[in-house]
């Protein structure tokens, strides 16, 4: 056994899970959108000017070419936000990132053009808006390496030098501002000089000042990713380890059980009656640390996320199986047991071996913890994208100092160890990371005397979408029969 | 009690061995045994069981790899197998992982530890469906 021990050791050495990129795809998708929802407000903005300019300062200005640039920058929105939303996902995720890179330096381009357009419409180097271009200088610098944003600011400067140079010498109209700006500052040589001075300075040096802040930023971001990944490698090792330790105790364990069992049914002859008790009481103690470690073994295996498979299927159909699987039968005790789920209600996406776990181990409790005549009942109900599941009886409850505590790992209720002794006060846990890391939340209303009532949400299976879709890359696979008489024997 | 099928039971841990044999033999089945997969090939040539009830981890040939070459050879590919081990469907281990367990194509899998009349039902239900097929 320790040799097998030391060489399980070794392989737990190298973690299965890959390192996440440094910026997620659902990051870098939620950043073009941001610069998409910016741009719906430029164009809101550029026609409210458009209005004020023409209705309220009375300038002169060509009206028309203005509002079929505002059109224009719509329209290139409208087609990054329908890309965006129906093909960007489909791609795998280096294609993604090389894309999004792509389409955000497209986009700002786009917008420097749109911009000097606009400007060249409305006063060329007179419009106090040519400001405007440091904000995309600021946004390229949070969105693009420093390179490009740089690049960004050179083309930035030779649109407006362009623009300006153009107008100066008249092989481009000027539209001049003449209510606002009573000089025609196009031609006035110092002025552009200075201007353009001003302008290029301020915008390299806004792209020199945001990019030095966000390559810090994303340097603070990456080590505190690979910090986060560091501790979920270790927090991994260690539910390994205990997934290890409790796998070998296990396999003695049924031996010992075994051994003791062929003494008890009397295979090897007769015992006295002191010498059966004696064996009995081990046998039990066995049983009872076979249970624990059992519940060990699930927990840690919940909590290194094995083998999780995602499918979709109906709830009801699982309850069934768990309450006929359970050896528990709530009539024994006079308890009744009701399950009202809607024929309507739509199926869950979840793994499905844990899933009838977390039902097997609810409605256990349940009955465990109710006295005779009691009531056992599961609800389930649709809320938005969630599916929520109510299990409550009318048992013993839970005191309300032991209700933050419940779902800790190894904590009992102090009632609840008046009602069995050798309880692990693992079920609860278990019953908690499967919920989590299903996404879900869940939570106790008790009062004790009277009942508990544990809910719990679960994601529900999109419509239309594929029915099977997995956590981790994982072959599929099932034994070749399952193993049914264990589900009955893992409880509290 | 007339004599029922025999069984072979592969497995190194002696102990378990002993014990699970002397439930089976109370049962009226016939046991032999052998405590690694290579040995287990032998007896099986040997002895002609009908049925294997066969561990997984046991050094110089593991369980699948056995169960892999049964299932490889018409000779023996109408004797059940049984796999019944501590190691769990989703246990992970460097060494033994359930792919291979599902390539070996066992005719049936449990876990340790197992009730007797747990084990005598699935190995009643295997070998009645080894009947019926025959």
């Amino acid at each position: 056994m320790l040799n097998n021990f030391s060489k399980t050791l070794q392989g737990l050495e190298t973690s299965p899970y890959p390192k996440e990129p440094a910026i997620g795809e659902a990051e870098l998708i939620a950043r073009i959108n941001w610069l998409i929802r910016l741009r719906w407000i430029a164009v809101v903005g550029v026609l409210f000017i458009i209005w004020l300019t023409h209705n309220v300062l009375d300038l002169n200005l060509p009206i028309l070419s203005l509002t079929l640039i505002a059109i224009f920058l719509a329209l290139y929105n409208f087609c990054f936000w329908f890309y965006a939303r129906y093909f960007m996902f489909k791609k795998t995720s280096a294609v993604l990132v090389k894309i999004a890179g792509r389409m955000v330096d497209f986009q700002i381009f786009l917008d420097l053009l749109s911009l000097t357009l606009l400007l060249h419409f409305s006063g060329g180097v007179e419009n106090p808006f040519i400001f405007y271009f440091i904000f995309h200088m600021i946004i390229a610098s949070i969105l693009l390496s420093a390179r490009a944003s740089y690049f960004q600011a050179t083309i930035a400067t030779i649109l407006f030098v362009l623009l300006v140079t153009l107008e100066y010498n008249d092989i481009i109209p000027h539209y001049c501002l003449t209510r606002y700006i009573g000089a025609d500052l196009h031609k006035n040589k110092l002025y552009i000089m200075g201007i353009s001075g001003v302008f290029i300075t301020t915008i390299y040096l806004s792209v020199f000042m945001a990019t030095s802040i966000s390559k810090k930023l994303r340097e603070k971001e990456r080590l505190l990713h690979e910090a986060n990944n560091d501790l979920k490698d270790q927090d991994r090792l260690k539910s390994e380890y205990v997934l290890r330790v409790a796998h070998d105790l296990k396999s003695d364990l049924a031996t010992v059980q075994s051994c003791l069992k062929v003494v008890i049914e009397g295979m090897v002859g007769k015992v006295n009656e002191k010498q059966f008790d004696m064996i009995q009481r081990a046998e039990r103690r066995t049983f009872n640390l076979i249970h624990f470690v059992k519940d060990l073994l699930n927990l840690s295996r919940i909590k290194a996320r094995r083998d999780v498979q995602i499918t979709s299927f109906s709830l009801q159909e699982l309850i069934s199986e768990a309450i006929e699987t359970t050896h528990i039968r709530p009539d024994s005790k006079n308890i009744t047991l009701q399950i009202n789920i809607p024929p309507s209600l739509p199926m869950v996406n979840a793994d499905k071996t844990n899933l009838e776990h977390l039902f097997i181990n609810l409605i256990i409790n349940a009955v465990k913890y109710t006295p005779q005549k009691g009531r056992v009942q599961i609800e389930a109900e649709e809320e938005g994208n969630q599916i929520l599941v109510k299990i409550s009886d009318t048992g013993i409850g839970i005191p309300a100092s032991d209700i933050p505590k419940i779902f800790d790992e190894f904590y009992r209720a102090e009632n609840a160890q008046s009602v069995e002794k050798d309880g692990t006060g693992l079920g609860l846990a278990i019953v908690k990371y499967i919920v989590q890391i299903h996404g879900g939340k869940i939570w106790v209303e008790s009062e004790e005397g009277k009942g508990s009532c544990f809910s719990f949400t679960l994601p529900k299976a999109p419509a239309g979408m594929n029915k099977r879709l997995f956590i981790r890359d994982q072959p599929e696979h099932t034994p070749p029969v399952r193993d049914s008489s264990n589900a009955s024997r893992e409880g509290y | 009690m007339p004599t029922k099928a025999k069984i072979l039971m592969v497995d190194d841990d002696s102990d378990f061995v002993e014990a699970t044999k002397i439930m089976l033999e109370n049962k009226s089945y016939q046991v032999v045994t052998a405590c690694n997969g290579q040995e287990g090939l032998e007896k099986v040539e040997r002895e002609k069981p009908d049925l294997i009830i066969l561990d997984v981890m046991m050094p110089k040939k593991h369980g699948f790899e056995m169960c892999k070459e049964l299932k490889s050879n018409p000779k023996y590919v109408q004797i059940p197998v049984l796999l019944l081990t501590a190691v769990g469907q989703n246990i992970p281990t460097s060494t033994y992982t359930v792919e291979m367990g599902l390539h070996t194509e066992a005719d049936d899998y449990a876990e340790k530890p197992i009730e007797i009349d747990v084990l005598v039902a699935r190995v009643e239900e295997l070998l009645h469906r080894q009947n019926h097929t025959n």
